[in-house]
Formats: C-alpha cells, structure tokens, sequence
C-alpha cells in the first residue's frame, strides 16, 4: 500500500514536472536561455554592491568580497544569515539528541583491538591537520567548516573508539557554546558597527591571500569548532547513554 | 527598524549560550530563557509600535535580492507580537508547573521561537526554508519530550511527512531560481506572473506543500493529533497558537504577494484557478476538523482538531483574497491563538494535576474548582465565536466575505456555520461536564501565582478583544491595503526602493 | 433623545449578574429580585419616549462606520413591559423556591439573561441583536444545564437548534448588508420588501434564514421538540421563565422582520393564497401543524412538566397562525395572545414548580388530591388551565377567540380546523394534569403537605390578577397593542376596556365574567347544599381488599392518572410523532461515526503518503472545478 502511495507520488511529480518543463506557452521558463537575469551573475563578478572590475585577478584589495572561493563568498557572506540557520539546525539536533536520548541497558561494547589502539593516535594527528586545513582555507579553496568540523569529529570518533573510557560531553558543550555564541556576536557587532547584521565590519584583504576576508575566514573558523564540537557531543551523548545502563 | 534581528539573534545567542550556563548553574539558566522570552516580547512589542508601514532591513550589507532581507510591516509586526507571547506564556507555565525538563527544553524552544520570528520577517524564500527547518527540528524534539506513550509516535508522525513536505518546498524553491533567478519573495512577486502557468502551478504546489502541512490543513495534516497529544501541553499550545499561526501568515504571504501578484481576489497562479482549490480545501477542513473533534474523548486531540477546524476558517478567507476577508483571517488566526492558549495551559493543567485526559473522566471538576470551568468556558466561547468574545469578530468578517460570493460562497458559508454548530456542541459538552455533579469526589485542583496570572492576562485579552475590536483594529485594518495594492503592495514597493537604490 | 437609560437596563442586570458570583446564593436571589423592581420602574418611566436611543461606534475594518445600538420601538417595549412584570413575579417566585434543600447557583446567569433579553426587545441594529441574541442563547444553555447530566442533554439539544438559528441570522444580516451597507433594521426591512419585486428568490432566501432563527427559538414544527426536553429538565422555577418569555423571542422576531417585510412589499410580490402571501401561508400550514403535534404529546405526556411544555408548543402555533394570517386582527390576536400566554404558562409553570418544591415528584400518577392542601397553588392552576384552554372569562380566552376571528377573516381551513382540533385537545391534557395533581385522593405520604411561603404565594397571586383582568377587560392590554400596531403602520382593532370587535361578532369581557361568577356562585351553592360524601381510599376501591403489593406492583399503578388517555394513544399509534427527534439522533450519531472515520484517518504511520496525495490531488482537482 504504501509503496503505491509513493508511486503515486512519483508518477504526479513527474507527470508535473514533465508538464511543468516543456511547457510551449508563452512566459518565462525553468531554464532561459540566458542566464544573466540570475543574482549568481553578481556573486561572480563580486558586483552586488559596485560596479563589476574588469578583471578579477589575485591580490586585488578594492573588491566587495574577499574571498577567492565564489562559493564560499556566497554561503558565509552574500548569503551568511542562512549559515547561521544551518548551525543552529545542527545545534537543534544535537540538542534534541541530548533531550530524547533515555538512559537504558546496553550491550557491553568490545574492546578495541590493537592495530586500532596503535594506529588511531597517527591518524587523528592527520585528521585533525587536515580539518583544520579545510576550515581554515575555506575562503581560498573548496571546503570550509562544514566539512572540516566533520573531519575533525571523525577524529574524536576514532579516538573515542580506540581509547574506550568515558567521553565527558562537557568540554564540547562548552567548546560548541563559545563558538555558537561568537557567530551571533560578530553578527552582533557587524549590527552595531555598520548598521547591519553580520555585516563585514573587518574588510575584505587581498583576494587570494590567506589572510584575506576575514568575516569569511572567523566565521568559517568558528562554524569549523562549532560542527566538530557539536558532532562530538552528539557521540558524546550516545556514549555516556551506554555509560549510563552500565551501572 | 534594524533592531528587528534582535528578535532572531537574541535568542539563538542565549540557546547557544545555554550549554554553556546550564553545566555551571542549570537553574539559572531557565531563567534566564525565560527573560529572553520576555524580552522578545517586549521587543516584538516595541518593534509593532513603532511600525508604519512595510520596511526592509537587510542583513550582511548586502541590499536585496543580493543579500537576505527582513520586512517588517504591519502583518508581521502583529503576528510576531502574538507568537512572542504566546510562546512565553506557554514556557512560563511549564516551568512554573514544577514538571523539571533538562535545560535542553528551554534551548529548544528559543530555538523556535527565533525561528518563528524568522519565518516571519524573513524577505527571502530560501531563508524561510532554513527557517522551517530549525522550527521542525526544534518541534520534533519538543514533542518527544512528552512524557506519554504517544510522544516518540507523535514526533515521528511529524517528522516524515514534514521531511517530505520539505523536499517539495525545496524543488520548489530551486525552479523559482532557475526560472526568475532570484530568491527574494519581493521580487519573486513582481515577477511571478510572467512564469509560465503550468510551472507556476507547479511551484505553487511544491512550496504550499510543506506551508499547509504546517497550517494543518486536511489532508496534509495527519500530524495533528498524535503530536499535539503526545506533546506536553505547553508545546502544543505553541504548536496551535504559534506555529500554525506563523503557518497561515506564510500562506497568507505567499498566496496573496507571491502568487497572485498583490492584486487581490482569488488567487491565480498561470490560469490556475488556486484560490478556488484552497477555498474548497479550506471548507473540507473545517468540515473535517470539527466533525474528527466532535468525536474526540481525549481533551487534547479534541483541541487539536479544533484547531484543524479553525485554521480551515482561515485558509478559506486568506483564499478569497479581499480586504474584508483578509482582515478577518488575521483576525480570527489571533483571537485563536489566544484562546487556544488559554484551552491547552487549562487543560494541560487539569491533566497534569488529576492525571486524566479524556473529557469524561472530568466530571465536577468545576464543582470543586469552578474558576478552571471558567477559564475552559471562556476560552471556548472566544473558539466558537460567540459575540463579546474575541473569536466573534474574525467570523463575523469572514462569513461576511464568503456568503456574498453567490451560490458557491453560500453553500460554503453554510456548511462552516453547519461545523460551528458541532465546534459549539463539544466544547459546551467539555465545559459542561466539568461542572456536573458527578458521584465520585474529585480532589481539589490547585494552580500557583503564575498560571493565575497567565490565564487571567489571556481572559483579559480574549474579552478585551470581542468588547472592543478597536483595541487592534487600528492595527489589523492597514495590513489588507499592505498586502493588496493597485499597481504592486506595500511589502513589495519597500524592497524595491532598496532595489532601486542598489542599482548603480 | 441620547439617553443612558436603554444601556442601563441591558448592562445593569448583567453586571449585577457578574458582581454576585461573588455573593452567597441567598444574596444573589435577593439581588435578583430587587434587580427585577427597579427594572420593572424603569421600564415604565421610558414609556412612550419615542425617540429614545443609545447608538455607539465601534472600530471595526471591514465595515466603514459601524454604529450599533439601541432605541425605543413600540413593539419592542409592549414585549420589554409584559416579560419585565412577568419576570419580576418569576423572581419573586425564586427568592422563596430557592432555599436551602432546593437551591441552584443560576441567579447570576439569569440576571444575565435578562439583561439580554432586554437588549433584544430594543435592539436597534442587526449587529447589536444578534449580540444579544447569542449570549441569551449560552446563557440559558447554561441555566437550563445547570450542572446535571441528563438536563444538560436537554439543554445541548436547544442549544445546537438554536446555534443552527443564530448563525443563519448571521448570514442574513450580512446578505442584507451587502445592498444596504449598514445593519439597520429598518433599512433592511425596507430592502427586503424592495428585493421581493426586484429578485424575489433572494429575499425569499434571506426571509427564509431569518425565519429558521426564529422558528428554532420559538420552536416551531421541525423544531417543535425542544420545548419537551429543555422546559422539562430545567430548574424548575426557570421553567416558567423558559416557557413564559424565551419561547417568544421568536415571536418578537418574527413580528420584527418578517412581518412587516411582507406587508411592506406591494401585493403581486409573492402568490396569495386566500389573501395571504404565499410564504406566509406556508408558515400559517406549519404553525397549525405544530400546535396539532404539540397537543397530541402533551396528552400523551404524564410528567406534569413535559405536559405543559407541549401545551407551550401548542400555544406557539397558535400565536404563529395568528400571525401568518397577515391581517392586523392576526398580528393583535398573536401580540395579546403571547402576552396572556407569558403569564397563564407562567403560573402554571410556577404553581408546578410550587408543588414539586413540595412533594418532590413530577410524575403526575404520583400525585392527586393537593387541592386541599395547597389551595393557592390549586387556585392558581385552576386559573391557569381555565385560562390556558381559552374558557371565558380568563385571559386566554378573550386572545383565542381573536385568533379565531383573524382566521375566519382570511377563511383559512386547513388552520382553523388544526387550531380548533388543538383547543379542543387542550381541554383533554388541561383537564387531565388538574384532576391528577389536585383533585382526587391525597396520597398518605403527602398529607403533611403544606401551602407554600410568602414569597411564592405573593408571586402566585400576582400571576391570578394578570390572568383575570385581561380576560375580563381585554382593553388593558389591548389599547397597547393597539399603539404598537399603530406604529408599525398596521389598522388598530376595535376595542374598548371591555369590548372587542372581531371579524364575524364582538364580545365583551365584563358579560362573561359577570356570567360566570353567576355560574360558579351557582354550582358552589350547589355544592354546599348538595349531599353528604363517603370517603372510599382509592386503592380498596379498586383491588377489593387485595393488597397489590403481593404481586409485584405498586400502587401507582392503580393510580386513575395512570396511562390516562391510553386509548387516545391507540388511536395515534400509526402518526409518527417521534421521527424528527429519531432523524436529529440518528443525523448525530453518524457525524460522531464519521468523526471517528476521519479521526482513523489520521492514525497510522503509513497515512502520510497517501495523504499528500490526496491533497495534490485534491486540490488541483478543486482549482481545475
């Protein structure tokens, strides 16, 4: 039955979608031919708030937007207020976790063997190099602190696997809530020193520099702790639940 | 104006905060969510007063369509006001009931509330999107935190189909992108007429998917009654009274500026006639909804559906599309809220202290305590619409718009009167039963300080609301001439002065 | 003439009302009487000020100016004046029957409920009666509950009825709204009777709402049933108000729109039947149908309550067949009859409510022989049924007989043979609750009955002087009638204090009365002189010694009230006088079956998809219709 149901589904949507795209009457449709009416236009070209430049090359200083990842210049800056929403989406679920998850008996879990226990120390050291990597350079290369934080909770997963003590959720929590409390903050400030929420109030360096667009870079930075905390505590959370029905 | 975001940033500042302060002291914490709320209120209060007419706030510098946009007018000025309360009335019960939750609660729910304000002064599509998202996510949690067996059920009876609902919003929102090239709803508007019909049918559909499921309308609601049941009642009061209210501005907003363009009447989208299909389908749920109450015992399902039935009323005088009808949605959306609020905290009360939740088992509680019977009666009176109570005047207007809309009109107009009748019967059966005679004793129900004050504010309201509508008529009578403009509306001609501005 | 005095008598009662939640219950029957004196002063002191009216504005969108208020109507205040004095003995009648043992908590509520019914009778816009209309509706919805389960089933009932009323008043007042822009009555009578020559279907479908309110309030055929349920399970000292005064607000309604819409709007408007518009014709048919129905049941009936509250239905159907003759006889015949019937129902009611207050018992083969015990009480009903069976010289004959005339005037048969049959029954049901409950043999258990108190005796008495002097000087309430029809622009009756000209013959109330005084002297002297009795107990004359105890049954058994008119029941045994009331039940209990339809609905994890489905289904199949 209910697979007929999401057949039905399926078949409406694409008999819409069908109908939607190859429509022949007059009016715009889902992909014109031009595509320069797209407000991504402007997000290429740096050319939201000025005139496009002629050319965008490395280490130009006047740009709107510092950040030599497009992408990125989108996601945190042009676009940075849904960011914060994704991060609090996150957060949410890390609380809901901590809310619902009830204490209750578990299996004993087994011991880590030792090619584990030898091996984890080396490659969380790389682990967390890399992640720091990505979430560091996110304005400058493809990444950012989404995946960088998760690189780096991957690294807490791996360590917690292998040293099997208790994981203590506090530190995260702690580390999760300054991070999430910067974000408002330097949104905060951006309000109070230019008149708008999350505003860029550091300017934007040179493009292609590692230090360069800054709101990127702190943001990113913080959003990179943020994830890998909050992923952490989630772990966290599962962890201590087994702790939990332990005793 | 700027300040607006406050009302976003405030309280995810202090949810984020929260882990932090609620390890090192978990009771100050509490409080300290509760004074965000307040403060929220008291700030959603400043921002309504000092509103005059639709302004947009931009966010990171960047001017519309570029950027994300906060409008603040009339409509979201009263609707934020009322959500702020309610949702601080509700968590003010519950953590005066002296139920404990982890601090983990009160995180959760100025995680909704914020993301309430920012479903409603958000001028940009996909933002609302993330927006629902934090709401959803927030409420799953929220109703698992029920202590009864229907809880987890419930929450993922809301999940699935809202998860869903949210994939359909966001085809939507992607061939909106592909087609117009851009996000901002203002400028969706002005241009939304020259999509072609079929897609803007489509689009239509996929985003009022997920809107209606919210607004509970049937039959996209079969969330209803298991959450609401299965939630502590402080949560479904923000579920009825905050959420779905947020819900219907969001169709409100969409249907009449994004989809018909502000031009007011039936909304068309293409040569779609989707004013009609919401019409009916408004009709059809408070049919439904009243119909599924009538045959509720369990207190909190029967408010529920209610509910259903009442957003119905609504859906049916947003689709219309006049001033007139308009008014009276927003009207009849916000007595609800609060009568709704003052239903659920009473019963919520009254279950929780007697540990009975089905109406039959109610029997002379009013004997005992008569001032709950009161607080349940007039909070029905301002449900059913009964004049001197707040829910009247919104009827009134609404019934008022749909007979004179011929024979269809009359027809629908007669078959929501025709549900009013049932809503009166088991709300007056509900009331009733409290105060009968019943032969075993029933224990004394006793409330504190801060239910008295809530209940007694919110009986205050309801009243002050049906004796006078002037109290918010100043108000509500402006948002219409927002909403439906001759050449383009109120709302859209604010973004578009910033985007006149931006160009260079 | 702003004044504040028509706002006093609406709001003043029910803040009273409200303030004494707070007072003990004996303080709050007090309030209520003396609320009901002051009312009563005045009522009399804004007589004849015509030009009388409170009129405010409230800010309210989606109508420019909206003024609602009140203003002094003729008509309005012949209903203010005779409900004011009858509620005035009603209250009375409470402070006494509300002692200790007997005592409810309904005197806030009731004090409320005045206050909104004086808002109807002066109502001056649609908004503002349709305001106080509503909250006289839940009000009494919950007086008449007042707390037991099986009178809130009953009250539930009327209330639904007239839920369903209300809100088809609301859509004609915004249907008429919709042409005249403002909630006038006057404008809107005044549009109506345009509309009737313009697009006669849609004022047949307004006149139609606004009669549906008004026939389920005064419960006319089909919702004759409410009366039985609700005037029967109410308190029963709020049963004469219930029976006396609600019952007519439909009448007043009636007499406020849709009367004068028919007369307003010119002659080939409508078809005529022998004279009379052909939806007033119509409603002639079903006002004699229900006072047919209603005096079938209440001979059927044997608790003393239900029996009269049929009678009551009865009497309605009398006063809308008046009505519904569309002749100013017609109109004055049915405002005397309402007047006279608000007080006889009322002192029958009230003396009831004495004799339960009592004996406790409302089953009338429980009862006999009070008359000796209670003769107050007795008089009182004497009166009441003397009068309720239109015998001369009491009030109700005096309205009956102008009912009558007004028929025979448009030589309307179908009614007239109805009404006549139904007059002709009262005398078997009127007749019957006297001989069961008064006369015949006091039981042993009741022998130490005694007469009731003060106050109940004063209210009593009063009702007797308002019974008789209409009846024998029909002029007193006339005369006033007389200018209410005036005002209306209607032809005024022939009257004088004691004369009145009907359409075929005159009668005069002073001969009648002064012939039957003759004729009771008589008889009483009859009486005295006649022959010496024998007491015989009931029961050894009927079971020869035997005792009906050894077979398992009791004595009320053998009581003569017992299954009294059993072979009239027979012969009504093949007319479906149930149906409607088992059609609205079964109607019920398939909406609660449906209910649970939808509500499994919603059940189950599996539903979601099959539900957004349905509702893109759903709604491009509604947006393609």
């Amino acid at each position: 039955m209910n697979k007929v149901a999401a057949l039905g589904v399926i078949v409406i949507l694409g008999i819409f979608i069908q109908m939607a795209l190859h429509d022949s009457n007059p009016g715009k449709g889902a992909f014109p031919e031009k595509s320069s009416s797209l407000v991504a236009d402007s997000y290429l070209t740096k050319s939201v708030s000025q005139k496009a430049p002629a050319e965008i090359s490395p280490g130009d200083t006047k740009l709107e937007n510092g950040a030599a990842n497009v992408v990125t210049s989108v996601v945190v800056d042009y676009r940075g207020f849904d960011t914060l929403g994704e991060v609090t989406i996150l957060f949410a679920v890390a609380a809901g976790i901590g809310l619902f998850l009830k204490k209750r008996p578990h299996f004993k879990p087994r011991q880590p063997g030792t090619i584990l226990k030898t091996l984890v120390p080396l490659a969380v050291f790389f682990i967390f190099i890399t992640g720091s990597y990505v979430f560091l350079h996110g304005h400058l290369t493809p990444g950012g602190g989404f995946p960088g934080g998760a690189m780096m909770a991957a690294g807490v997963v791996l360590l917690a696997l292998s040293i099997r003590k208790s994981m203590r959720s506090v530190f995260f929590k702690i580390l999760e809530s300054l991070a999430g409390i910067s974000f408002v903050a330097i949104g905060l400030i951006g309000l109070y020193t230019k008149g708008s929420f999350l505003q860029n109030f550091l300017g934007a360096g040179a493009l292609g520099n590692l230090y360069s667009a800054w709101l990127v870079m702190i943001l990113y930075f913080i959003i990179g702790i943020k994830v890998a905390a909050e992923l952490s505590s989630v772990i966290a959370d599962f962890d201590q639940m087994e702790e939990g029905g332990k005793q | 104006m700027n300040q607006v975001i406050l009302l976003i940033a405030i309280p995810l500042l202090v949810a984020f905060s929260m882990p932090l302060t609620g390890k090192l002291f978990p009771r100050v914490s509490k409080v300290i969510a509760l004074l965000t709320l307040l403060f929220e209120a008291i700030w959603a209060g400043f921002i309504l007063f000092n509103t005059k007419g639709a302004v947009s706030v931009v966010i990171g510098g960047w001017l519309p369509p570029f950027g994300i946009n906060l409008v603040v007018d009339h409509l979201s000025g009263v609707v934020a006001f009322v959500v702020s309360i309610v949702v601080l009335f509700s968590i003010f019960f519950q953590l005066s009931s002296g139920l404990s939750k982890k601090p983990n609660f009160y995180m959760l729910s100025l995680l909704l509330v914020a993301s309430l304000m920012g479903i409603i002064f958000t001028g940009d599509l996909f933002n609302l999107f993330v927006f629902f998202e934090i709401a959803g996510i927030s409420a799953y949690s929220l109703i698992a935190s029920g202590k009864n067996s229907n809880s987890s059920n419930g929450a993922l009876g809301y999940l699935i189909p809202a998860s869903v609902a949210s994939v359909f919003y966001l085809v939507g929102i992607a061939l909106i992108y592909s087609t117009l090239g851009t996000l901002n709803i203002a400028q969706i508007a002005s241009s939304f007429s020259s999509v072609k019909p079929i897609l803007a049918t489509f689009i239509a559909f996929s985003l009022l998917t997920l809107v209606l499921l919210e607004f509970e309308i049937v039959p996209f609601n079969s969330w209803v009654p298991r959450a609401y049941q299965g939630a502590p009642s402080s949560i479904s009061a923000i579920f009825s009274s905050g959420l779905a209210l947020a819900s219907g501005y969001v169709m409100l907003r969409l249907g009449v500026i994004v989809f018909n363009g502000g031009q007011g009447g039936f909304i068309r989208t293409g040569s779609f006639e989707l004013g009609h299909a919401l019409f009916g389908i408004g009709v059809i749920t408070v049919i439904a909804g009243e119909i599924a109450a009538l045959a509720q015992k369990d207190v909190k399902k029967m408010l529920a559906f209610s509910s259903v039935g009442q957003m119905g009323m609504v859906l049916v005088a947003f689709s219309i599309g006049t001033h007139s009808s308009i008014y009276g949605g927003i009207f009849a959306l916000i007595s609800h809220s609060f009568a709704k609020l003052l239903l659920f905290l009473t019963a919520g009360l009254i279950i929780m202290k007697t540990g009975k939740s089905k109406y039959t088992q109610w029997t002379g509680i009013a004997r005992c305590s008569p001032l709950f019977g009161v607080l349940m009666l007039i909070g029905s009176l301002g449900v059913i619409g009964i004049p001197l109570f707040s829910g009247f005047w919104g009827k009134f207007a609404i019934i008022g718009s749909t007979v004179v809309l011929g024979k269809i009109g009359f027809i629908a107009t007669t078959l929501i009167l025709a549900a009013s009748v049932v809503e009166g019967f088991y709300f007056f059966r509900l009331v009733h039963t409290m105060f009968e005679t019943g032969e075993e004793k029933v224990p004394k129900v006793k409330a504190n300080f801060a239910f008295w004050l809530i209940s007694s504010l919110l009986v205050a309201v309801i009243v002050a609301l049906g004796l006078r509508p002037g109290i918010i008529d100043g108000r509500l009578k402006k948002i219409p001439g927002e909403l439906i403009g001759n050449a383009e509306s109120g709302y859209v001609q604010a973004v578009n002065k910033q985007l006149k501005g931006s160009k260079k | 003439m702003m004044d504040f005095i028509l706002p006093a008598i609406v709001i003043g009662p029910v803040l009273i009302g409200l303030l004494s939640f707070l007072f003990p219950r004996k303080m709050q029957w007090i309030l209520f009487f003396l609320t009901n004196i002051v009312l009563l002063g005045a009522v009399f002191y804004i007589r004849d000020r015509q030009n009388l009216f409170f009129l405010f504005e409230l800010s309210y969108f989606p109508v420019n100016k909206l003024t609602m208020g009140m203003a002094y109507s003729q008509l309005g205040w012949f209903f203010l004046a005779i409900s004011t004095v009858a509620t005035l003995l009603f209250s009375a009648f409470s402070v006494g029957f509300n002692d200790k043992k007997h005592a409810t908590a309904i005197a806030p509520l009731w004090l409320i409920l005045v206050g909104a019914s004086n808002g109807i009778f002066m109502a001056h816009d649609w908004l503002w009666f349709f305001i106080v209309w509503e909250s006289m509706s839940w009000t009494s919805l919950l007086i008449i509950g007042h707390g037991r389960n099986k009178s809130f089933k009953a009250g539930i009932f009327y209330y639904l009825l007239s839920l369903a009323g209300t809100f088809a008043l609301l859509m004609s007042i915004w249907l008429i709204f919709r042409h005249t822009g403002n909630f006038e009555i006057g404008s809107g009578i005044l549009f109506l009777a345009q509309a009737s020559v313009r697009a006669p279907f849609y004022a047949l479908v307004v006149l139609a709402l606004f009669t549906l309110a008004f026939f389920t309030k005064s419960a006319l055929f089909p919702f004759h049933m409410w009366p039985s349920l609700a005037h029967a399970e109410a308190p029963d000292d709020f049963s004469a108000y219930l029976s006396g005064i609600m019952i007519k607000y439909g009448i007043f309604g009636l007499l406020l729109v849709v009367i004068p819409v028919f007369a307003a709007s010119p002659l080939h408007a409508f078809k005529a039947v022998s004279g009379v518009p052909l939806p007033l014709y119509f409603t002639g048919w079903i006002s004699a149908v229900t006072a047919a129905w209603g005096t079938i049941m209440a001979i059927f009936s044997s608790d003393m309550k239900k029996l009269m509250a049929w009678s009551t239905v009865a009497n309605v159907g009398y006063i809308g067949a008046a009505l519904s003759t569309g002749t100013s006889l017609g109109y004055a015949a049915a405002l005397f009859h309402t007047a006279n019937h608000m007080f006889f129902k009322g002192a029958i009611f009230a003396s009831l409510a004495a004799v339960k207050y009592r004996t406790g018992e409302r089953e009338m083969h429980k009862l006999g022989g009070l008359a000796y015990v209670m003769p107050v009480t007795f008089i009182t009903f004497l009166l009441g049924i003397i009068a309720a069976a239109g015998i001369p010289p009491l009030s109700g004959f005096a309205s009956k007989w102008m009912i009558f005339q007004a028929l025979f005037e448009r030589k309307l048969v179908f009614q007239s043979t109805m009404i006549f049959f139904a007059s002709t029954g009262a005398f078997l049901y009127l007749f019957r609750a006297l001989h069961t409950v008064f006369l015949g043999q006091l039981p042993r258990r009741f022998a130490k009955v005694k007469e009731v108190g003060p106050f109940m005796s004063f209210s009593l008495i009063g009702l007797m002087v308002l019974m008789l002097i209409p009846g024998t000087a029909p002029g007193t309430l006339l005369k006033p009638i007389n200018s209410v029809l005036g005002s209306m622009g209607f032809e005024q009756v022939k009257t004088g204090w004691f004369f009145v000209q009907g359409s075929t013959t005159a009668i005069d109330g002073g001969i009648t009365t002064f012939a039957f005084v003759l004729a009771v002297a008589v008889v009483f002297l009859l009486f005295v002189l006649g022959g010496k009795k024998k007491k015989v107990e009931m029961l050894d004359n009927y079971t020869s010694g035997e005792t009906p105890e050894d077979w398992n049954l009791t004595e009320e058994r053998y009581h003569y009230g017992n299954k009294f008119y059993q072979p009239i029941e027979v012969l009504f045994k093949w007319v479906p006088l149930g149906a409607v009331e088992e059609k609205y039940r079964q109607f019920g209990n398939s909406l609660v079956r449906l209910g649970n339809l939808i509500h499994d609905f919603f059940q189950g994890h599996s539903a979601w998809g099959w539900q957004l489905v349905a509702g893109i289904a759903l709604l491009i199949g509604l947006g393609v219709m």
